[in-house]
């Protein structure tokens, strides 16, 4: 029970937390959904490839942080719109990966991974959840206490001041990227251990609420925590509903996203 | 001028992956690409389902100029579409069919304003609670799509059909083919219509002067005097109406009836076509038929295979990602 509510929240609290380094240094990276997915389907290769969950962790986040990396780059040095060719991350990603999906294995639906590689679910759902916790304090850590912490927030807060100190608002904006496809991608590869599989759209929304995740939570720190128990305990209140009712699971699968409209209009009439 | 260029290079650029992604994919090279090429062009049936597709894009692209213009992004476009359709099917079913064109018409008000109305509470929710429309409207869409899914999937379901579709509307209400056994209908002409006049208000009146100063200064805006209020929320109303209305005519031209999933991918081509455009809703013409060309070629050039969705979806993101970027050196810097 708490395993399957933990499951539900780390793949949207890994995508949140690197999220919100983006939003805190001024560009909000909206390719989240996509980035998932690519770390879905690279670790779902290098499990292909090497049968060892922690290197398969391991080529998704640097997979997906290298291409979080590249189009963040291409889109500041150029001077493009971040919004713009996240989307348009959110587009190529899934279409690559199912014509790239198509030439490997001849299908662009669900891909196994071989049983002999197995752990079990409990076992990834608490590892998950130690590195989630410590991946949280040390955020903390990084953004109060930290210079480089300082200057993440600074560049949010006030270009100007830091190019006047000698310091690239752009550049700390693109690393802040390549480090948020760099959660996107562990949060992906949770997807596909947990799933033992890799499906088309597999995050399913995921990276969406996890932007959803940053605005409910008052784009700060403890907020992101909230807005992802908020989610799973959403999510809990559909499952069983669902089973006391009687009512078709089709009905719930736009659960999360009402419930988070909402709750963003609850909140800010609260902050009102 | 040099924002032609721009969008003319990165057009090219994207034209060019895709020949070579066509090429790899396909064992016959040569007729591949003549097929993508010439393929639209081939007979009456491909030309028509290719004028039929920018119809389509014409209008979602006109409304996403507007809000484009007004500095506001509405990313529902997929819901916007999928509810005013499948209100447009069901008022088909309920309406009685003698009724005609009127008929079609009291379809197509309902389902542009289902559209403007889903839409404008992003734009109310952005004004009264800065809640940011780009994530207010996607989650509202997301709600919508599943909800509708749901609907069609079960209680509105035609139990004689084999797809997952609502019942077929009364052929009184189709609206006039042209080019038969073409998809294309008379929405074309809205099309256009709707481009045309959304342009003349943009630029020829008051209201639309307003609109442009708000979304280029809004601070400057409000020492006007423009309401801030009015041009949050009628931009993105607007916006939602034109893909309700885009909605409502795939209903009432193609297929007739609201089909499970059939709005799905069409949010981003309001977008996509509004960027190649420059934000020009009379551009928005040559956008959408280079599109529909593009995407008919795929379709004709892939034919016996799965992938042509998937080329689509590609296609639609390498302009994406190019179409923002300053490409060529030394150009002013963004708006």
């Amino acid at each position: 029970m708490i395993s399957s509510i933990l499951a539900y929240g780390i793949p949207i609290i890994l995508a949140a937390l690197g999220g919100y380094l983006t939003d805190l240094s001024g560009l909000l990276n909206i390719a989240l959904e996509g980035l998932i997915i690519m770390g879905a389907f690279s670790s779902f290769l290098a499990m292909k490839l090497t049968s060892s969950y922690m290197v398969a962790a391991a080529a998704a986040a640097l997979m997906t942080a290298l291409i979080s990396l590249a189009y963040a780059a291409l889109t500041i040095r150029l001077k493009g719109n971040i919004f713009i060719t996240g989307l348009a991350m959110n587009l190529l990603i899934p279409g690559i990966i199912t014509i790239v999906s198509v030439q490997l294995y001849q299908t662009g639906g669900v891909l196994q991974l071989s049983d002999t590689d197995f752990i079990p679910f409990d076992t990834l759902v608490w590892t998950y959840t130690l590195f989630v916790l410590s991946l949280y304090i040390v955020s903390y850590l990084f953004l109060a206490r930290t210079r480089a912490g300082l200057s993440v927030r600074a560049s949010g807060l006030n270009r100007r001041a830091m190019e006047i100190r000698g310091e690239n608002p752009d550049t700390i904006q693109i690393w802040t990227f390549g480090y948020s496809g760099l959660l996107c991608g562990l949060s992906g590869a949770f997807l596909t251990f947990t799933l033992h599989a890799f499906i088309p759209n597999i995050s399913s929304g995921k990276g969406w609420l996890a932007l959803a995740a940053i605005y409910l939570g008052g784009r700060r720190l403890p907020g992101l925590l909230y807005a992802v128990l908020f989610f799973a305990a959403a999510e809990m209140l559909a499952n069983l509903a669902q089973g006391i009712f009687d009512l078709p699971a089709s009905l719930f699968l736009g659960f999360p996203y009402l419930i988070t409209f909402f709750g963003l209009i609850v909140r800010a009439r609260i902050a009102k | 001028m040099r924002d032609y260029l721009n969008t003319l290079l990165v057009l090219i650029i994207a034209a060019v992956i895709i020949m070579i992604l066509l090429l790899l994919l396909t064992p016959a090279p040569l007729k591949t690409l003549e097929n993508f090429v010439f393929g639209p062009f081939a007979n009456i049936y491909n030309l028509g389902n290719m004028l039929s597709i920018a119809a389509v894009l014409i209008i979602c692209g006109t409304g996403m100029t507007i809000s484009f213009q007004a500095g506001l992004f509405n990313l529902g476009g997929e819901g916007q579409i999928y509810l005013a359709g499948t209100v447009g099917a069901l008022l088909g079913l309920i309406l009685p069919a003698d009724l005609g064109y009127i008929g079609s018409l009291i379809m197509i008000i309902a389902g542009a304003a289902a559209g403007g109305a889903t839409a404008a509470v992003s734009g109310v929710l952005s004004h009264r609670y800065r809640i940011h429309e780009l994530i207010s409207s996607f989650l509202l869409s997301g709600a919508i799509v599943f909800f509708i899914d749901f609907l069609i999937a079960a209680p509105l379901r035609d139990p004689e059909g084999f797809l997952q579709s609502t019942r077929k509307i009364p052929e009184q209400f189709y609206l006039p083919s042209i080019l038969e056994p073409s998809n294309l209908s008379a929405a074309i002409f809205i099309a256009v219509f709707s481009a045309i006049s959304i342009a003349l208000w943009l630029y020829k009146t008051p209201g639309g002067y307003e609109l442009r100063v708000f979304g280029t200064n809004p601070s400057f805006a409000d020492f006007g005097g423009i309401s801030r209020q009015r041009y949050t929320i009628l931009p993105l109303a607007v916006s939602g109406a034109c893909y309700g209305l885009a909605g409502t005519l795939m209903v009432l031209s193609t297929q007739h009836a609201a089909i499970v999933g059939f709005s799905s991918g069409y949010g981003w081509n309001g977008i996509v076509i509004a960027l190649i455009a420059g934000n020009n809703p009379l551009m928005t013409i040559p956008a959408a038929l280079l599109l529909a060309w593009i995407e008919t070629g795929i379709r004709t050039a892939m034919s016996g295979t799965s992938l042509s969705f998937e080329l689509s979806t590609v296609i639609r993101g390498i302009i994406l990602l190019l179409i923002t970027l300053h490409l060529s050196a030394g150009r002013r810097s963004p708006t």
